[in-house]
């Protein structure tokens, strides 16, 4: 029963179960690059294959996903996709700044935030 | 008698040399001081009225601590973060784009996984898709006698886009000769971008052509695009301050009110986290704003230094100054505002030798005044109607150089000088005035003592 129970847990728990796909594609032609990001080259959509796609790998680093094109493992850019995964971001209504006064100093030069260890 | 008049003309010749060398040779910089103030408060006044031809077409997208708290960052950003930025530009499809970041230290040399290569490969793709986008360069030689300039590997994947210059004070040039060559500056090169399927007038054939042309008198705006108020609040924007006549009130009576009052950027900004926004309705807004758009990508970073003083914002993140030299292309095409050019070695042009002739009819005038105070009834209507003639005349000459994309002349100069038209005979009249007050208080006093002594006697 246990063995049975820690099984399922694991099966469901898998990649596999959990993986995001993609479910539409929202640039033409897609753009296919590597893991860095380096462009390989295009695929027009109709060339595509059909949705939803799985997705192999993914890199939050440079919002890139991995799936498999015609048997070929490629890198998407998440921003000519859209998944079945991932929090939904709405445009924070942040204020527009104000200029500064046309008398404001600040003699300061930008440095790091904190101190570097060292000895 | 004779001597007497040619000591009086002689004098007042000198005087209006005088004045004529102050406004012509400028020392102590008294001239070029009112002629900025004049500049500034003509910018100011007529900025309300600026048209929104650029303002359409312009996007400024802005990186500032908001966005590096926002993601736990730091500056300058992360290659990878700066990549995901570009990234989610790119996926907008902009017109071009111009990067005003200067890369002249690479943060991470050899690390494939956070290089600068991570940027180079996403600017690569902009290449691909035909979308241009230039970087910002200083001009210099990199590496040679210790100067900076954008990293060679992101150089060649991007157009040079000039933004440090010198010579022309506070006008924008259009392009400039460097010790790499004539480079174009980011306001000229997006706006060949935005003439390339469109017909545009006067638009230099290359950089050699557009060296030859008279930098920029920059105009501004104040009215926010309709566009900005559904991208970020603009609580904080002081709009109705913007109305000309508010202007004129605040240029007046600066010394009891602020006197360097801030106000939000005129071109529609966006700020980098917005870029972050995967729902349908914000992507729809975003490709409204950023599709088929000319894009200046700056940051506002708290000691980042990158500030420019304007005559309507006061200080602005620099890339607003490139934004709106962009947006005065955009909008008045080569009849953009200039200074009038100078006759050959001398730096005197035919609009300095019309503010001389304004001088030099307000101290004649002055003179003619003063002299005929002896001999003649002592009005003060004729040097009034002189006076105001003189304004009529001033206000005129400032339209027709308005109208003609000329710079503004020294206006305010040339008004405080011709007050002394009107201050002799004002002065003569108020104390005349005031004497004849004094006598008839003293009659009538006489009056009434005199009065009881009467009855009495």
């Amino acid at each position: 029963m246990t063995r049975t129970t820690f099984l399922l847990l694991a099966a469901l728990c898998s990649p596999g179960v959990f993986a995001a796909t993609v479910e539409a594609f929202e640039a033409d032609p897609l753009t296919l690059l590597d893991a860095h990001g380096k462009s390989q080259g295009t695929l027009a959509l109709k060339d595509a294959p059909k949705l939803p796609l799985p997705v192999l790998e993914s890199n939050p680093n440079l919002e890139l996903v991995q799936v498999e094109l015609g048997g070929r493992k490629v890198w998407l850019d998440t921003m000519d996709l859209r998944l079945s995964e991932g929090k939904v971001v709405t445009t924070p209504c942040e204020r527009l700044s104000n200029s500064q006064k046309a008398d404001t100093r600040n003699a300061s030069t930008i440095g790091f935030g904190s101190g570097c260890n060292k000895p | 008698m004779k001597a007497n008049y040619f000591r009086f003309w002689l004098g007042q010749v000198l005087l209006g040399l005088v004045i004529g060398c102050i406004a012509l040779l400028d020392p102590f910089g008294l001239s070029s001081a009112s002629d900025a103030a004049s500049s500034q408060w003509i910018n100011r006044i007529t900025a309300s009225s600026y048209p929104d031809t650029g303002q359409q077409q312009v996007v400024v997208v802005l990186i500032d601590d908001a966005y590096l708290m926002l993601n736990a960052t730091f500056w300058p950003l992360p290659y990878a973060q700066q990549s995901q930025l570009f990234k989610r530009l790119l996926a907008y499809k902009p017109r071009a784009v111009f990067v005003d970041l200067m890369y002249s230290h690479d943060h991470a040399p050899n690390d494939a996984d956070n290089g600068s290569q991570l940027l180079v490969n996403v600017f690569e793709r902009y290449r691909e898709q035909g979308i241009a986008l230039l970087l910002a360069n200083t001009g210099d030689r990199r590496g040679v006698d210790g100067q900076a300039n954008a990293l060679d590997s992101l150089d060649r994947m991007t157009r040079r886009a000039l933004v440090k210059w010198s010579d022309v004070g506070d006008r924008y040039p259009l392009a400039v000769e460097t010790s790499q060559g004539l480079l174009e500056t980011p306001a000229l090169g997006l706006y060949r971008e935005f003439c390339r399927d469109r017909d545009c007038a006067g638009l230099p054939v290359d950089a050699a052509e557009a060296a030859q042309r008279p930098p920029m008198a920059l105009r501004w705006g104040t009215t926010l695009s309709p566009l900005q108020a559904r991208s970020t609040s603009v609580a904080d924007c002081s709009i109705d301050d913007t109305a000309w006549y508010i202007q004129l009130w605040q240029a007046i009576f600066w010394k009891f009110g602020d006197s360097a009052p801030a106000s939000c950027a005129y071109t529609l900004t966006l700020k980098a986290s917005a870029l972050e926004a995967n729902s349908p309705e914000d992507r729809a807004l975003l490709r409204q704003m950023l599709g088929d758009k000319l894009v200046l990508v700056g940051a506002e970073i708290t000691s980042a230094g990158d500030l420019a003083q304007t005559p309507v914002h006061g200080l602005l993140p620099g890339v607003y100054l490139h934004a709106m030299a962009l947006d005065n292309l955009v909008t008045y095409h080569d009849a953009y505002q200039r200074d009038p050019q100078p006759y050959a070695w001398l730096s005197i042009s035919w609009l300095d030798l019309v503010q001389l002739g304004f001088v030099i009819v307000i101290v004649g005038l002055r003179a003619w005044y003063r002299r005929r105070r002896h001999r003649r009834a002592r009005s003060w209507r004729a040097p009034l109607f002189w006076w105001a003639v003189v304004q009529v005349s001033l206000a005129a000459m400032c339209w027709g150089l308005w109208k003609n994309n000329i710079s503004p002349a020294n206006v305010l100069a040339i008004a405080v000088l011709s007050l002394s038209i009107i201050a002799e005979p004002i002065s003569q009249f108020v104390r005349r005035q005031w004497r004849s007050l004094l006598r008839g208080f003293a009659r009538r006093r006489r009056v009434r003592i005199s009065l009881p002594q009467g009855t009495q006697g």
